[in-house]
């Protein structure tokens, strides 16, 4: 029983990270992939806190959802709820780190607000009722979805600082050369379809 | 938060003036600010949905019509929405809007539905939405506002489309389904996958590039908040501009 | 105090307002998207089983699904024609190599012969696994009108003198192929469990 249930978590964490990448499979979460990745040390921060939000999003998420919204029929406010959970969570999480860890807060400045508007986190609560998970596979998923996606900025942010150091022609600089960066980086991922069928 | 505008590219929208005119605005939105290949906001859609010149259409054109009336609602609430709830309100009026264009999709174009699926919810976490409501909504009438949404979200389209039809034609040698190179020979599948996605993403970007002699070096989306109005000075990869 | 109250009941106002829209439009498509799920599965029924005209849900007996194969069947119809039971129709989930797995629908008649498929949702790897699903490719027509004696075997690289119970998978695509293969085969399965008159065994 025990190791049934390990065994999903495991399957479900790698798939997360490496078959259904979010940045590189669905694309989820591009904008900071593609404007914080300049550095590893701020791509790192980025997704370690994305990854906090997404996770207790999450959870929040799944229980006004299965408490309140299910039982009445209001499915249709679910995009609107999981949005404001997120943007409270955020102000939240802003106003915490702020205060406690001030030095934290410096380094991740401006980048901490953008996360209400990053599509992976509002994704991964979709995503979770899209799949019926139960609250334990819920938040199982999401912190595999957020362990992938810091996974990925930080592989990206090492390619881009390789990149910075090569000659790019001016119309290719910047964010052109970053999405061919993109292309080859997700090709290596994409490697990891199928790990799990049989 | 009129220095956050600035620094959003606002000068354009300073250019405006007080009765911005509705060819300034057509211009801004399908060209000269494209919000896609010029301001590099909404990508997560870009990618995602332009495996099908039909999808990248429909999906563009679902974001216009949420952005439409959702920059014109605003900009009706703009002098009562008090500062402190700006964008929390904005965020529930653009998820309101983005819910009625799902079930409105789920009952008469439920094949459009299915091949977008949950892309079509995330068209809220979508930042042309949040960049328009700020930048140009919260300051000017509803109907400029309704134009600009119109022509941002075709812009938008322009952009979707464009990518999607590079995407189709390699990849799967069809264009809106009609076949065209796909019996004479075996398409370059890659294209329909995640990193033809980034591929032909880069491709588009260094034709509108090449195009209208511009650069982009940071995305706006990430660098931007709405909250500071500040940015954050970062050297673009690749050295100095 | 002041200054927070006024926000708070403007997002409340903003908040109920759009609720309300939302209700409004959703109660108003809901018969329409009901509708139309209806009527798709209908039509993929008659699709399936064109000898039967009227569909009757049967209940599913606790544990039948005991392997693979049936554990993919969501739903079982029993199809009649004027009262007499001509074969059932199988709704199936079977994984693919998306997450998502295929959505399948079988029609099997009352001696056993399947006399077709249809493929609803899936989002099987273009070009590859799209193709396996195709019915104008080499693979699905394997299964039209086939009367299997024992049970249907997936195999690669068939010779042209193979049983026509083995089903040849389609190279590089092979696990699209046994998507298929598990729903079909469940299906099979399941209709040998009912009498010739249509009841569970």
């Amino acid at each position: 029983m025990i190791a049934s249930i390990i065994q999903q978590v495991v399957i479900t964490i790698l798939t997360a990270i490496l078959v259904e990448n979010l940045v590189l499979s669905k694309f989820l979460g591009m904008c900071p992939f593609l404007g914080v990745t300049q550095k590893t040390s701020t791509a790192a921060g980025m997704g370690v806190a994305v990854t906090f939000v997404v996770v207790v999003t999450a959870g929040l998420a799944w229980i006004l959802n299965y408490t309140l919204l299910v039982p009445n029929h209001m499915e249709y406010l679910q995009t609107m709820t999981y949005i404001l959970i997120i943007a409270a969570l955020v102000q939240f999480v802003e106003t915490v780190v702020r205060k406690f860890i001030p030095p934290l807060y410096k380094a991740l400045g401006i980048y901490l607000p953008l996360i209400t508007t990053n599509c992976a986190v509002l994704g991964v609560p979709l995503l979770n009722t899209a799949k019926n998970y139960d609250l334990f596979m819920s938040l199982v998923y999401s912190f595999g979805a957020g362990a992938g996606f810091t996974l990925a900025l930080i592989l990206f942010s090492g390619v881009r600082e390789r990149m910075d150091q090569a000659d790019i022609p001016a119309t290719l600089k910047g964010i052109p050369s970053a999405l061919f960066a993109a292309t080859l980086v997700s090709m290596s991922f994409f490697g990891f379809q199928g790990l799990f069928a049989s | 938060m009129s220095s956050h505008a600035e620094m959003h590219g606002g000068a354009p929208a300073a250019d405006l003036g007080d009765k911005p005119k509705a060819w300034d605005i057509a211009i801004a939105g399908l060209i000269k600010e494209n919000p896609t290949l010029k301001m590099i906001l909404g990508c997560c859609p870009t990618l995602a949905v332009t495996t099908a010149a039909g999808n990248g259409l429909g999906m563009g054109l679902a974001t216009t019509a949420v952005l439409m009336f959702s920059n014109m609602a605003i900009s009706m609430l703009r002098n009562v929405i008090p500062e402190k709830v700006r964008i929390p309100s904005y965020i529930i009026i653009i998820a309101g809007f983005v819910t009625v264009v799902m079930y409105v999709l789920k009952a008469w174009l439920p094949e459009l539905d299915k091949a977008l699926g949950i892309y079509i919810p995330l068209i809220v976490a979508n930042c042309i939405l949040l960049a328009r409501a700020e930048m140009f909504a919260a300051k000017y009438q509803p109907f400029p506002s309704f134009l600009d949404g119109l022509f941002m979200g075709l812009g938008f389209t322009l952009a979707l489309f464009a990518i999607s039809t590079v995407r189709e034609i390699l990849g799967n040698g069809t264009w809106f389904g009609l076949t065209l190179t796909k019996d004479l020979w075996a398409p370059a599948v890659l294209m329909i996958l995640p990193p033809g996605g980034f591929l032909a993403f880069g491709l588009v970007i260094t034709g509108m590039n090449k195009l209208t002699n511009g650069k982009i070096d940071t995305p706006l989306c990430a660098t931007c908040s709405p909250e500071d109005g500040t940015c954050a000075d970062i050297a673009p990869a690749g050295g100095t501009k | 105090m002041r200054d927070i109250l006024k926000p708070a009941l403007v997002l409340l106002a903003i908040c109920a307002g759009v609720t309300i829209i939302l209700a409004l439009v959703f109660n108003g498509t809901k018969p329409i998207i009901a509708e139309r799920a209806a009527a798709d599965l209908a039509a993929a029924k008659k699709e399936v089983l064109a000898t039967a005209d009227t569909f009757a849900d049967l209940k599913l007996p606790e544990g039948f699904a005991t392997d693979e194969p049936l554990q993919t069947i969501k739903a079982v119809y029993v199809g009649t024609k004027g009262g007499t039971y001509e074969g059932i129709v199988v709704s199936a989930l079977s994984r693919g190599y998306d997450a998502a797995g295929v959505v399948l629908t079988v029609g099997i008649t009352k001696d056993g012969v399947i006399t077709g498929i249809h493929v609803g949702d899936q989002k099987e790897t273009p070009g590859l696994g799209t193709k396996v699903l195709d019915k104008a490719e080499a693979y699905m027509p394997q299964y039209n009108n086939l009367k299997p004696e024992g049970d249907l075997k997936l195999v690669k690289n068939k010779p042209a003198s193979g049983p026509a119970s083995d089903i040849d998978a389609v190279t590089g695509a092979t696990i699209t192929s046994r998507s298929v293969w598990r729903a079909v085969q469940g299906a099979l399965e399941f209709s040998r469990k009912l009498t010739p008159e249509g009841a569970l065994k």
